[in-house]
């Protein structure tokens, strides 16, 4: 079957980095935007990544205006909505829970996944919806979709939006899990800490059609460990068999591969097995590194976000450095510790989530 | 096109009683540990359509739901707000949209893509969709498709989720299907439209399809379109309380107990969705 190409028109996004000029700046910089925090839990501190005083709805709208006012579109009528996020609207019940002590006046529209789409619905009028939500790996699902849909020809404009808040539930629920750094996270560093949790947003417009500014969105593909829960398969199977695929699905070899955007969490165990990962299925040792010592880990948002950086990285031709980098604990990758310009033609971009739930995709400059 | 190769559903109406834990007991007594009953129900129900059979390494696991896990959504904050404890890491874990997925795929021993998708009107179609497009361009081979929602208490609070009057009984299922491309020993095919549609579209299409065709129409769907819609074609009608992915339940019963053609029309707000069976 004759697949139709696709192309990442445009993109913008919000983390506690600033926008995507300022977080590129901070990447390149190494300057990270998580704050260490007590408001959240009085008796732990946490390192987390918040762009507050945006507040979060009308920020979700503000960057779905911006990649509208960068398009070639008038609006977003004709366009399908894919969001993908863990969190929904959780933060909303948590507030009106905290003022009132009490379930009876939670809207349960205003609590769900969807109340992200509803929300950018109600704003944009988008031709259709969806949501997934599959933890970490949501956005990076949206992105997945949404090439499938537009190689199928089934919609000319999709607009993903990755996005996700801070909210009590997850900064609790991920130090219940013992995961959380005190400290801002250090990716892929010998005796790291953990992750940080944080907020973001980001939206591309994803089209079947080609423009002067276009990165191609050239392969994607999921795999699931069905090994555990919460740790994955050690010996990094799932991972290295989405990378594959991806990498198949665009057309390409591994060693087309110029930089890996890690998932690079700053965990123990998802580190370890992602630098294994890509230790073992790329022969030719690319760049790898993990933004999220910059911007925190963004949840379902990360997908969507980390492929704004990497569309950005390919724009730059400026591979972005790991930063908090001292000692490596996987001495065979290369982990670089200041930007480097080179040539980059394909950047691969992974996404893991519990479950073993693993998704990559793989952008190139257009040719 | 593409084929559905098993079906299999639990389901039950508002006042019937389930002893999901129970019955899954039965299947694996050592997945019960660390899973509710969500996902035990989510087990319970892709064991019916599966049973012992052992799938393909690569199929992929697509679960829909519309309400999601709201049990241990309220049990995480009961320990946060009103016991004041940190939320249990089972519980937190438990959460995650993705977390039935996971026990299905460990079960069944599939390494595939493994999405959720979650939304309130047409989950179900949408999934379908997803499964569809993943099929036609050769991503997959074969694809577990399942429908998962609970009834939850207060009932009044799963009502106004849904946004259904107070009078309307509600239903509770894990409704699952194996779709492939492949027609040999298949139970029918099935084919999901591409894009939702007005009313005037709707009708336009429904004015082409074979007389012979029976037609369905899913809960959303109001009195007055269906006998706006059915003209004389024969309806077909599957008595069911409500749940978001009841649609699912509603094409298996007929997979299993049809012949021919079926049309099954869904709604939300104002657009309409249409998924064709053949058996």
């Amino acid at each position: 079957m004759q697949k139709n190409r696709v192309f990442v028109n445009a993109y913008e996004s919000l983390s506690c980095a600033g926008d995507t000029a300022e977080l590129m700046e901070a990447i390149y910089a190494k300057k990270s935007g998580i704050t260490i925090d007590t408001s959240y839990m009085s008796e732990h501190q946490a390192g987390l990544g918040s762009f507050s005083p945006n507040e979060f709805f009308s920020s979700l709208n503000s960057v779905t205006q911006e990649v509208l006012d960068k398009s070639n579109l008038d609006n977003f009528n004709n366009t399908l909505l894919i969001v993908g996020s863990s969190v929904g609207g959780i933060g909303k019940s948590e507030q009106i829970f905290f003022k009132e002590k009490s379930y009876k006046n939670i809207n349960p529209k205003e609590h769900a996944i969807s109340v992200i789409s509803d929300t950018l619905n109600r704003e944009f009028g988008f031709k259709d919806s969806r949501s997934i939500s599959t933890a970490c790996t949501s956005s990076a699902n949206a992105m997945m979709l949404a090439q499938r849909l537009i190689n199928l020809g089934a919609y000319e404009n999709v607009l993903v939006v990755g996005a996700d808040a801070l909210c009590y539930t997850t900064v609790c629920g991920f130090q219940a899990l013992g995961v959380l750094s005190t400290q801002k996270c250090t990716p892929f560093e010998d005796g790291r800490e953990g992750m940080n949790v944080a907020e973001g947003i980001a939206a591309l417009l994803v089209q079947g059609v080609q423009t002067d500014d276009s990165i191609e969105l050239c392969g994607s593909a999921g795999s699931s460990d069905a090994f555990h829960m919460t740790n994955p398969d050690p010996e990094a199977g799932g991972a290295i068999a989405c990378m594959q695929k991806a990498i198949e699905d665009a057309g390409l070899k591994t060693t087309d591969i110029d930089y890996v955007n890690a998932h690079g969490t700053g965990t123990q165990a998802n580190d370890a097995v992602e630098a294994l990962a890509v230790e073992t299925l790329f022969s030719h040792n690319p760049p790898l590194s993990s933004t999220k010592a910059i911007t925190g880990h963004t949840l379902g948002a990360a997908g969507a976000l980390e492929a704004v950086i990497s569309c950005e990285v390919i724009k730059q031709q400026r591979i972005a450095p790991q930063t908090s980098l001292s000692n490596a604990e996987n001495k065979q990758v290369n982990l670089p510790i200041e930007a480097v310009e080179k040539e980059i033609r394909y950047v691969i971009s992974n996404s893991f989530a519990f479950g073993g739930n693993n998704t990559a995709v793989v952008f190139g400059a257009v040719k | 096109m593409i084929y559905v190769h098993n079906v299999g559903s639990v389901h039950r109406e508002e006042g019937e009683e389930l002893d999901v834990k129970a019955a899954w007991k039965m299947v694996s007594p050592a997945m019960i540990r660390r899973t509710d009953r969500f996902i035990q129900l989510s087990l319970l129900g892709a064991y019916a359509a599966i049973g012992e059979k052992e799938l393909e390494r690569e199929t992929a696991l697509y679960m829909a739901s519309g309400q999601g896990n709201l049990a241990v959504f309220k049990r995480l904050r009961d320990q946060r707000y009103i016991k004041k404890q940190p939320p249990k890491p089972v519980d937190y874990i438990n959460s995650l949209s993705n977390t039935s997925g996971f026990y299905v795929a460990q079960f069944f021993k599939i390494e595939g893509k493994n999405l959720n998708v979650s939304r309130l009107g047409f989950v179900a179609e949408t999934t379908l969709l997803l499964a569809q497009n993943d099929l036609v361009l050769n991503k997959v081979e074969q694809v577990l498709v399942g429908g998962v929602d609970e009834l939850q208490e207060p009932f009044s609070f799963t009502r106004k989720t849904l946004g259904i009057s107070d009078e309307r009984p509600l239903g509770e299922g894990s409704n699952w299907m194996l779709l492939s491309r492949k027609k040999e020993g298949s139970l029918a095919s099935l084919e999901v439209l591409k894009q939702a549609m007005g009313l005037d579209e709707l009708k336009v299409y429904l004015q082409q399809i074979d007389v012979t065709s029976q037609l369905a129409f899913g809960q959303r769907c109001s009195k007055e379109v269906i006998e706006m819609l059915l003209g004389d074609k024969k309806h077909f009608e599957v008595s069911c309380g409500f749940y978001e992915t009841a649609s699912l339940y509603l094409l298996n019963t007929f997979i299993e107990s049809g012949k021919g053609e079926l049309i099954f029309v869904d709604n939300y707000e104002d657009r309409y969705r249409v998924v064709k069976l053949n058996c």
